[in-house]
């Protein structure tokens, strides 16, 4: 019987360990002729130190015909799979076919192009492969799986047909991933409809209690994701939590490399990430949040990019991109910190690669270099798990790089696209009804009760200065409630704090509370002679149909 | 030429295999009886066998395993798979029956019931179709997945006449019928199903159903777009598609329908 294409790294990790690891690293042996300086050994012996649980595994002819891999991949029973490939170009179709009999799921095996690892020297590409393939081992074991749902069949050769017999025959198949709603996560019930608002094919829709998603709009972008506070978007291969656990991975795992720079790449993009740039793959640049340019500044990074998207991308949102970018830069200044730490490219991508190849720069401003202050790379992981994504999380992370300047005291910064918003309420127009707080997507406006006392307090940290208070609040004409888009870092520091002081009425039978006394007031404004206090003002809606 | 035209998967084969697939799940679907408990075996080798046409597909993998679950029915697990197929969809358990009809998913209280059968029944006759009068309710989940397969039945006629589109027009009765139906209500199926019954016969069943709908409810919208394209070009002047046709790939004898 043949020996099967598969085998096993030439540096082998512990004995039997093999055959019951949840996730294998599958390496192209064609890199070795085509990227001499790939030292698999090394690299095994590395990851094997590195990582829990993992296996690398050297395919012969992995790239160009996977077929022969579909029973190797089977017979090593891995649960996830990390493929280690020699460029960007190799047979997709082919592989996620087998990836498929082998029972795994393409939408998440993340490719690394080690193609992309060539330094100055073979030790240095050797450790950025290490760290590629490490990050990619943790994105893998983030993915969650995905639903029938979730997967678009797309036709590669378009609607473009050659000959009458190609009209008769199947075309080649590809899946894109299509995003799908948490109806237990999602708050479109409470009026909150972020996603619609963001999504720039108009794909999908409400019907009050549920978001459906229209696949045949959707353009896989990703903006939803990037829009929804309670991360209810499911969009397997590009989710929350797998691109969280990639960032942290490349911040945090321990490695040669010292100087780390992240680029957020579209998944369209032809471009390499040259140098100490470590790419993270995403499904649009714009879904790249705020929030995920500033975690890893805060985390150690050096330098954020966000690489343009490539002709092929769906999204196409620069005004977006550039004002997240422009936000950032902006906040960086006022720091006393280097703007260029966040880098934005234009479109066309010439160039794109000589600003990547720019040194990074040293720390400017006088603050400490940013990866050696809060960084313990490799010492041990990070604080708490990265959150780039949904409420709080560009609150936290602005709150973080708040730490790490002392001119963050003075910072507030007023622009269109800032990732936390600053609400103040007119207390002689406010009836304390909570709208606002029920509106909240983010839970950033909360009320309490105790007893007659009634108060709404507001959390700066999880506002995403969406405005939905705003939108719904009933006394809006009256300028009941303000919503400014506004960074302001000292009041970021602060945490928590009551915004509204009221009263509210008690059933005068049960106890129960009735409404705020604004709200009282407000109503036998609009009534007049027909208010009637005895029963509206004292008795709750339960005590009021009993007789006195 | 010929052995060239049978090598390469055609659209005729696979729309065959589709029909057989969901007339397999709408007979996996009903009450269990002995003579289809009997052909379930022989009726998933049949389909296996022609596996190379979707091996690229996304539902391969629940295609797969439960063909091969259902080459190993024997007569002799005909109570259990009622056994089963009653506590799931009849009696229930703590939770209550999972119901195997459209209306009782998506309308419970059955305030809007009318209408939803109404549109199935519209459906079913602008394909030349009815419900058979005294048989399960035009939407039970068996007799939405027949009809599915009824259209991809006409569906690979059409290809094998070299009428791509009659085809096409099939093909699009498909969508706008798994998506105002089977893919607004399966998902809710199979959840209820794998809630009560965490790995047994049933929940590969449902779950396969799920797949195959999720899969071809944007798999033959793009099939149809493409041949309507193709068909623009030819009557916009000269084309490719004047090219002979080679030869038809022909009817598989002892079809899916007559073995079930």
């Amino acid at each position: 019987m043949a020996e099967p294409p598969l085998r096993s790294s030439e540096a082998p990790l512990a004995s039997g360990r093999a055959l019951s690891l949840p996730i294998l690293i599958l390496v192209c042996a064609d890199v070795r002729q085509e990227h001499r300086w790939l030292d698999i050994p090394r690299l095994a012996q590395w990851l094997g130190a590195a990582l829990e649980n993992a296996l690398l595994a050297v395919a012969e002819s992995l790239c160009q015909r996977p077929a022969a891999q579909s029973e190797a991949m089977r017979r090593a029973g891995a649960q996830r799979l990390v493929l280690g490939l020699c460029s960007t170009r190799y047979a997709q179709l082919e592989l996620e076919a087998q990836l498929r009999q082998a029972g795994l799921d393409p939408f998440g095996v993340p490719v690394v192009n080690l193609g992309d690892c060539a330094a100055d020297s073979p030790s240095a590409a050797v450790a950025r492969a290490e760290l590629l393939l490490a990050a990619a081992v943790a994105r893998a074991r983030a993915f969650g799986g995905a639903r029938p749902e979730n997967r678009k069949a797309v036709l590669l050769a378009g609607q473009r047909v050659v000959g009458r017999r190609a009209l008769f025959t199947l075309p080649p198949v590809s899946y894109v991933a299509a995003p799908t709603i948490n109806a237990d996560a999602c708050r479109v019930a409470h009026g909150c409809d972020l996603c619609l608002s963001a999504c720039p094919a108009a794909a999908l829709t409400s019907s009050g209690h549920a978001i459906e998603v229209d696949r045949a709009r959707c353009q896989a972008c990703g903006l939803c994701v990037a829009a929804c506070p309670q991360r209810a978007v499911e969009f397997p291969g590009y989710s929350a939590t797998e691109i969280e656990a990639q960032v942290d991975a490349l911040l945090y795992t321990a490695g040669e490399q010292r100087e780390r720079a992240l680029v957020f790449t579209c998944r369209s993009a032809q471009e390499t990430a040259p140098g100490p740039w470590l790419p993270v793959q995403v499904a649009c640049a714009a879904m790249v949040p705020v929030a995920a340019l500033l975690y890893p500044l805060a985390h150690g990074a050096a330098a954020v990019a966000l690489a343009p998207c490539g002709p092929a991308c769906a999204g196409q949102s620069d005004p977006l991109i550039q004002g997240r970018v422009d936000y950032c830069r902006q906040l960086l200044t006022l720091l006393g910190e280097e703007p260029e730490r966040v880098r934005p490219f234009d479109r066309p991508f010439d160039g794109a690669q000589d600003k990547l190849r720019t040194p990074l720069l040293p720390p400017g401003g006088g603050a400490p270099p940013l990866h050696h202050a809060t960084s313990p790379l490799g010492q041990e992981g990070p604080p708490s798990p990265a959150r780039l994504f949904g409420q709080g999380a560009a609150g936290r992370a602005l709150a973080r790089l708040a730490a790490l300047y002392p001119q963050a005291q003075g910072v507030v910064l007023e622009h269109p696209l800032s990732p936390v918003g600053l609400v103040q309420i007119n207390t002689a127009a406010c009836t304390a009804c909570g709208s606002c707080v029920a509106a909240c997507p983010s839970g950033a406006l909360q009320l309490q009760t105790q007893d007659a006392a009634v108060a709404i307090t507001f959390d700066p940290l999880r506002c995403t200065g969406c405005g939905k208070c705003v939108a719904l609040c009933p006394e809006q004409a009256s300028g009941a409630i303000h919503l400014a888009q506004v960074t302001d870092l000292p009041l970021l520091a602060g945490g928590p704090r009551i915004i509204l002081r009221g009263e509210q009425a008690l059933c005068e039978r049960c106890g129960a509370p009735v409404a705020s006394l604004g709200v009282v007031e407000r109503v036998a404004a609009l009534l007049g002679e027909d208010f009637q206090p005895q029963v509206m003002g004292r008795l709750c809606s339960d005590c009021r149909g009993l007789p006195f | 030429m010929a052995g060239k035209a049978h090598a390469e998967p055609t659209l005729a084969d696979l729309a065959r295999l589709r029909q057989g697939t969901y007339r397999l799940l709408s007979v996996l679907l009903l009450h269990p009886r002995s003579r289809t408990v009997a052909a379930v075996p022989g009726a998933a080798s049949y389909l296996l066998r022609r596996r190379s046409l979707v091996t690229s597909l996304a539902f391969y993998p629940s295609w797969e395993g439960l063909l091969h679950r259902l080459t190993s029915v024997t007569p002799a697990q005909e109570s259990i798979l009622q056994e089963e197929f009653g506590s799931l969809f009849v009696a229930g358990g703590p939770g209550g029956p999972v119901p195997l009809s459209e209306a009782a998913h998506l309308d419970p209280t059955g305030a809007s019931s009318g209408p939803l059968l109404a549109d199935l029944d519209r459906a079913y006759a602008a394909a030349g179709l009815r419900s058979s009068p005294g048989g399960s309710a035009p939407d039970h989940v068996s007799v939405e997945l027949e009809f599915v397969s009824s259209l991809c039945g006409q569906e690979a006629e059409a290809w094998s006449r070299g009428k791509p589109a009659v085809a096409a027009d099939a093909l699009w009765r498909q969508h706008e019928f798994l998506h105002r139906h089977l893919c607004c209500w399966l998902p809710a199926l199979a959840s209820g199903v794998a809630a009560r019954r965490g790995q047994g016969y049933y929940r590969g069943v449902v779950q396969l159903a799920r797949d195959l709908a999720a899969h071809d409810v944007d798999f033959v919208v793009a099939l149809a777009a493409r041949v309507e394209t193709a068909m623009s070009v030819v009557s916009g002047g000269p084309s490719l598609m004047a090219t002979p046709f080679p030869d038809e790939p022909g009817h598989h004898p002892g079809s899916l329908e007559s073995v079930v």
